[in-house]
């Protein structure tokens, strides 16, 4: 801080700015926000290596082919991570892949029955038929994080003796001619934390060699970097940047890509704020010693 | 009047006040805020140990000790089988001795084991994906061939309108540079010479690097939350709802307003720094 009362109007300008009220700054990203998410239009998005990655892994898949999609978030991460998982949910289904839903946190359920209900509607739109228990199943909720996933590698059916709505797992459609991950083609996991992608990858992937992409939030991605780069991991998605980027190769353009915006502006106002910040602290110190 | 549509109505009001309650600690504590903060916390306990009692205790143990004893009245010898679960039980309970100090020491037992059988589980995945895979991952050719299919050579820089990060020597470079600097940097065996002392400079130099970027994930993460929730606000701000989010927003300005001239006449305006202006409320 500048001891030196303010002498020239440049002076007094820049200890103001540098004590800036911090809820002007507040402001200005609430006004950002809203006037990004009401333009009309989308910012350039180049996919990097490791979403192209999960793409083409995900678009790999045949129809048939088990893919276990672990859903490990709740409500609290949604604004991240709901748009990946409705993406390649919607990927997966329109594939025919068999798709089963299972979740290491106990508020994801719950998450996997919404995206389940809007892509099956979404292509009994399109005159595709999914069917509950034949094309896809919830797993529900399973306690245990790491001997959860260490238990699934040894049998699905006897970890999850039933399904979320309470159905014998043995008996379902979905379930036959396969029971660990020797059989599984894909194992996918949107996750925001611990139970997450990185436990996968220690007790599943590493331990089974089953293909592996994952969907996380930004904090999480740069824990991803190394597994991507060592291979234990075929692709991932970084926070809502990375479900823009799938939406671009995907060639359907939801909410991620609107709100890439909103993101690129509030990126840019923080960075020249740091700049403007840094540039008046250094005047102003310059100030004081002449 | 259709109830599905009320109970709808209802969320949709209170997802919106309870936004705005606690965007509201933006402007500074207040009353709207400390409500939506205490509700959150006692209906997140209520909800965690209902969803612990639903989804683990029930249909891991009381489910099966039931089924258990019924089948064993029945004459159904496979009932006994399922009682092993009392053990469980028992392990359970020893964690609450922690509660009566005189016997507290009991709960190490339990402990002992979850830490023991996570120690073992963890040991086999660590050891795999974060050591050996992680070794192998770091054996990159810097010159020749690429190591990734379609095995082409490897450009000496990353191409023009390509991602920075696509295989090259420089960034091969980079990652065999990093790691050896970075491990040297954590070796404390042995009395550090000139050299690596100066390696080691390097390896914190590419840890500040990592975390920075990291802070720029968590950036960006918060960011990606509040775009999420100025969606929800405006999907919800319909006419069918009867507008919540202007409502809530004159609503609650014009409380805090009035809450800041009956209780804070005179006080200090926010400064801008760290606590600055805040006050001692209530």
């Amino acid at each position: 801080m500048i001891n030196q009362e303010p002498t020239s109007r440049m002076q007094k300008f820049l200890t103001m700015f540098v004590a800036l009220d911090r809820r002007w700054i507040f402001s200005a990203v609430a006004i950002l926000t809203v006037i990004f998410m009401m333009l009309d239009f989308n910012l350039p998005i180049q996919p990097s290596p490791q979403a192209e990655g999960m793409y083409k892994t995900i678009n790999s898949v045949q129809p048939g082919d088990v893919v276990h999609f672990s859903i490990d978030y709740g409500p609290s991460s949604a604004a991240e991570l709901w748009p990946q998982h409705l993406c390649i949910l919607r990927d997966l289904m329109r594939r025919g892949a068999r798709v089963v839903c299972s979740s290491l946190w106990a508020d994801g359920p719950p998450t996997i029955e919404k995206g389940f209900n809007i892509v099956v509607a979404e292509l009994a739109e399109e005159g595709i038929k999914r069917e509950r228990g034949v094309d896809y199943v919830n797993l529900g909720f399973k306690a245990g994080d790491r001997v959860a996933i260490a238990s699934l590698g040894a049998s699905f059916k006897r970890t999850f003796p039933t399904d979320y709505s309470g159905r014998p797992t043995a008996s379902l459609p979905i379930m036959q001619g396969w029971d660990n991950y020797n059989d599984v083609k894909l194992l996918i996991t949107i996750g925001v934390g611990d139970p997450g992608a990185v436990e996968y990858v220690q007790q599943a992937q590493s331990r089974y060699r089953v293909t592996m992409v994952a969907g996380v939030t930004a904090v999480i991605s740069p824990q991803l970097y190394p597994y991507y780069q060592s291979g234990n991991l075929q692709g991932f998605l970084g926070g809502l940047a990375g479900a823009a980027e799938y939406e671009k190769m995907a060639n359907t353009p939801g909410r991620a890509t609107k709100g890439m915006n909103v993101q690129s502006a509030i990126h840019v106002l923080i960075v020249l704020l740091v700049l403007l910040g840094n540039l008046a602290q250094f005047s102003l110190r310059m100030m004081a010693r002449r | 009047m259709d109830t599905a549509w009320l109970v709808d109505l209802a969320g949709v009001w209170l997802t919106v006040i309870f936004t705005l309650a606690i965007y509201s600690f933006l402007y500074r504590d207040n009353p709207f805020y400390k409500a939506a903060e205490h509700l959150y916390v006692g209906v997140a306990a209520g909800y965690t140990f209902y969803l612990a009692f639903r989804n683990t205790i029930f249909p891991n143990l009381v489910q099966h000790l039931f089924t258990g004893v019924h089948k064993i009245n029945a004459g159904d010898g496979a009932g006994w089988q399922m009682q092993w679960r009392w053990g469980a039980l028992v392990l359970g309970l020893l964690v609450l001795a922690r509660l009566i100090p005189k016997v507290s020491w009991i709960s190490r037992w339990p402990m002992a084991l979850v830490v023991g059988a996570f120690a073992g589980l963890n040991l086999l995945g660590y050891a795999e994906a974060n050591l050996a895979d992680q070794i192998a991952g770091t054996m990159v050719p810097l010159f020749g061939r690429s190591n990734y299919a379609p095995y082409e050579l490897l450009p000496l820089l990353p191409s023009l309108g390509q991602q920075a990060s696509q295989p090259s020597t420089l960034n091969h470079l980079v990652l065999v540079v990093g790691v050896i600097s970075v491990l040297t940097y954590f070796f404390f065996s042995r009395e550090r010479s000139k050299a690596t002392n100066a390696l080691g400079t390097v390896g914190i130099w590419f840890v500040m690097i990592t975390f920075g970027a990291t802070y720029g994930s968590i950036v960006l993460a918060r960011i990606s939350l509040l775009i999420g929730r100025v969606y929800d606000l405006m999907d919800y701000n319909q006419p069918q709802y009867g507008y919540p989010f202007v409502v809530g927003m004159i609503g609650i300005v014009a409380v805090l307003a009035v809450w800041r001239l009956k209780y804070f006449k005179g006080d200090k305006v926010n400064d801008g720094t760290p606590g600055g202006g805040e006050g001692d409320e209530g």
